[in-house]
């Protein structure tokens, strides 16, 4: 951060302008403070998304005319996997919970920091290190690995790429996951502020502490399947490989049980978020808090038993389908909780439909679409005919990209003032967002159609009949790009010349809105006692000028 | 992690031992021939009983599939495969391509060719014309002849059978190797394009890497694969459950006091 974002705010040191034992960059790398670390986060998390959001690019730009263009399948099938590896493991998955989650976590329950500060910096260390692994892989003799981000056996096991590098970076990935969970759990138990029970926990914190316990449960299951794979490769054992004995479902089972939980990973944070925004831009407390909460749990329980619908196509007993099928339609019943208490949220409520209330809307619309197709991808019939086709692309893309980078997007601009002090122009970051969804929309419901027509995932090429479709598509993609773009000069502007905010500039409730823009270094003068639930609109004053 | 490592020390020789019985070089080379020319002047015998060159056959694009018509395994998947893409895919038997379906069996002779393509032709939905989905036999010369061309590598199991791979292969009008179809499972896009390939010339390598192969499989044999599954999954869950009661029993310990936090 350069010192322009340095602001005294009367008499208060805020945490930028804090001088502990080290300066400079070592104040940042050394920093044991949640909310540097948050930053750090953030500030790779927006890096590896420009990285995957140039990748995929460069995908659709090679599928403008049938046949080769500007790559050949080998590389392009390098792509797609690198895509899928930086968006899911180092943007999405750590995305909302470990960039937003650490500097709020701690401000939100009236706590001076996280449970086990130290931990807390050595897991941004370990996400570093496997980015840069992930990123090294590249450039080893092997070639750029090309099994798809799912790292399916056999394949992986005999491909000649290299594939144990990205692995072991997705293993100490797994790592810093396990490990910020294991603090957000322990800090939730333990340093809430007196008289915050578990009942007036704000949403968010609701939505990170599920999210926590799924990442302790189940990333080591994700942990223990990288290391077979990466044992069964260089040893050859015979656990998945067909040829030896193995069974390669026995690889996607275990690979789902993981991978399936950690799409919730990604979205109930995001999830949480929205449900932040609506009451404070509803002026209104959030209807049904106790559903919502007790949702996020339910979300995160029922969703550990839902995998096997990825492998109805992979051979697996008449009953387990059913039996996956009937579940996935059981997780679609919390989130529909979610989306109408949302809206009923603001049923009568005094909206205010400023920048990041704009974004929330344009999740729930997005998000409702992805959250659709996913029943017609759940149910059996239909399943057998799109799977592996672009209609599961443009289903997971309106569910990640629509849900969580939208949300992700949303809550940058949501507590951008918190974080810097700072306003960035509203104006133009409506704008951005305008282009965003026209762009994302010609981009991802294309692929619907397509998908329902035929045309299959992961192909660098395809049949001529689909041509018009593909261009239509790699224009949404441009127009996408320029959106997102803007949006991030917007808000880099906003950093560098923007006008304060101001404590309280959108009229929050929850408890970062009672501490001073940038907050303090450990966040409250003294530990607030809580009287009211996160959301009681009838007592914001009481609340508000309660300030630290 | 110590169990762990137990684990995996236990189970190497199983890998092991199987590797070994397993090392047979029976698989399809399609990176060697991707892309070279078949001999046109192979000879094969028709259904109805006549020789015919491959010259004369392939006039236009070409899908081949090399069987053998006694087989317990993947043939007729395969064929019924193919029977289904044909259906399927919106391209016409006849007009676009032709079918082409050779037994690599030098035992087998027309009649018993003849027998299968009346069972396949009857069971299509999409009429097609019996000069478009040919079902050939030949002696082992020309048999050894092609399948080497193809990189089609078997060996016989058994008396009779034999054990292979599964695959479509595409020739180009000129006898080009345009792309293979790995597996016995072909989706009617994959096809199309494979088709639209051939009639251009271009060749293009495999879409799915996977082969199926053919040799029995029993996985009634493999159950201690589900026995250690079991026993390890037993002692986790009651691992967890007696930590868990153990938790309870203990209770909570010291609160620690607020604010000692290290910054």
């Amino acid at each position: 951060m350069s010192d322009s974002t340095v602001s005294t705010n009367g008499d208060y040191v805020n945490f930028y302008q804090y001088k502990g034992k080290h300066t400079g960059i070592l104040g940042w790398l050394l920093s044991v403070d949640h909310k540097r670390i948050g930053l750090l986060y953030l500030g790779s998390m927006v890096t590896f998304f420009l990285v995957g959001m140039t990748l995929g690019f460069f995908m659709r730009l090679e599928l403008w005319n049938p046949g080769q263009d500007i790559m050949g399948p080998q590389t392009y099938n390098a792509l797609f996997t690198l895509h899928g590896i930086i968006m899911i493991f180092l943007v999405i998955i750590p995305g909302i919970p470990a960039g937003f989650g650490n500097f709020f976590l701690p401000i939100q329950i009236g706590a001076e920091d996280v449970s086990f500060p130290r931990l807390n910096l050595f897991s941004w260390y370990l996400y570093t290190i496997g980015g840069l692994l992930a990123v090294a892989s590249l450039f080893l003799s092997g070639g750029p690995i090309d099994t798809g981000w799912t790292f399916y056996a056999p394949y992986s096991l005999r491909t000649g790429t290299e594939v144990i590098m990205p692995l072991m970076a997705a293993f100490i990935l797994g790592f810093s996951s396990i490990l910020t969970g294991v603090n957000f759990v322990t800090t939730v138990h333990r340093l809430r502020a007196p008289g915050m029970t578990f009942f007036k926990l704000p949403l968010f914190i609701w939505a990170l502490y599920s999210t926590a316990w799924i990442q302790i449960i189940g990333t080591p299951i994700i942990g223990i399947t990288i290391l077979l794979v990466v044992v069964e490769r260089l040893f050859g054992v015979g656990l998945f490989d067909p040829a030896m004995g193995g069974d390669p479902i026995l690889f996607q089972h275990l690979f789902w049980i993981y991978s399936h939980p950690a799409v919730y990973i990604m979205i109930l944070p995001a999830m949480g978020v929205v449900s932040e925004i609506i009451p404070t831009f509803a002026r209104k407390t959030i209807f049904g808090y106790g559903a919502i909460a007790v949702s996020s749990i339910a979300i995160a329980f029922v969703g550990t038993l839902v995998w096997g619908h990825h492998m109805f196509t992979s051979g697996m007993s008449d009953e387990s389908r059913w039996v996956y099928s009937f579940l996935t339609f059981i997780v679609a019943l919390p989130s529909g909780v979610k989306i109408f208490n949302w809206v009923a949220t603001m049923y009568k409520g005094s909206i205010k439909a400023e920048t990041p209330f704009l974004y929330v809307m344009a999740f729930i619309f997005l998000f409702s679409i992805g959250g659709l197709t996913g029943l017609v991808l759940g149910s059996l019939a239909t399943d057998v005919h799109l799977h592996d086709t672009y209609f599961v692309v443009a289903h997971f893309h309106y569910v990640m990209f629509g849900g969580t980078i939208f949300i992700f997007f949303a809550a940058l601009h949501y507590w951008f003032p918190k974080m810097f002090g700072k306003m960035y122009n509203t104006k133009i970051a409506n704008i951005a967002l305008a282009i965003m969804v026209v762009g994302f929309n010609m981009l991802y419901f294309t692929f619907f159609i397509l998908g329902y027509l035929g045309m299959p995932r992961r192909y660098y090429d395809y049949l001529p009949e689909f041509q018009g479709m593909h261009q239509f598509a790699t224009v949404g993609s441009w127009v996408m790009i320029a959106g997102i773009l803007l949006m991030f000069i917007n808000l880099f502007l906003g950093l560098k010349n923007g006008k304060k905010s101001g404590n309280n500039p959108w009229g929050g409730m929850t408890l970062e809105w009672t501490v001073p823009s940038p907050p303090p270094l450990l966040n409250f003068k003294k530990i607030p006692t809580v009287k009211y639930g996160p959301y009681e609109y009838e007592h914001y004053d009481e609340v508000t000028n309660n300030v630290n | 992690m110590k169990y762990f490592l137990a684990f995996l020390i236990s189970i190497l020789p199983l890998g092991l031992t199987s590797a070994v019985e397993d090392k047979v070089e029976v698989g399809i080379e399609h990176e060697k021939k991707l892309g070279t020319y078949l001999p046109l002047d192979l000879e094969f015998v028709d259904s109805e009983g006549y020789k015919r060159t491959l010259k004369e056959m392939i006039d236009k694009p070409v899908v081949l599939a090399l069987v053998y018509y006694h087989c317990p395994g993947i043939c007729s998947p395969l064929l019924n495969s193919l029977g289904e893409v044909i259906d399927k895919a919106s391209i016409e038997p006849g007009k676009d391509y032709k079918v082409l379906t050779i037994s690599f069996d030098p035992r087998e002779n027309h009649e018993v060719a003849k027998k299968w393509k009346t069972n396949y032709i009857s069971g299509m939905t999409r009429p097609i014309s019996p000069d478009d989905w040919i079902f050939m036999a030949g002696d082992s010369t020309n048999i050894a002849k092609i399948t080497d061309a193809v990189g089609f590598r078997y060996k016989p199991d058994g008396e009779d059978d034999f054990v292979h791979a599964g695959a479509l292969i595409m020739i180009a009008p000129d006898g080009k190797i345009t792309r293979y179809l790995l597996g016995t499972e072909y989706s009617p896009f994959d096809f199309k394009l494979a088709v639209v390939e051939a009639s251009k010339g271009i060749s293009a390598p495999p879409i799915s890497k996977m082969l199926a192969y053919c040799f029995s499989y029993d996985p009634e044999g493999r159950t201690y694969v589900f026995n250690f599954n079991k026993v390890a999954g037993t002692v986790i869950f009651l691992g967890v459950g007696i930590f868990f009661v153990v938790l309870l029993v203990k209770g909570r310990t010291k609160k620690v006091s607020k604010g000692e936090e290290n910054v």
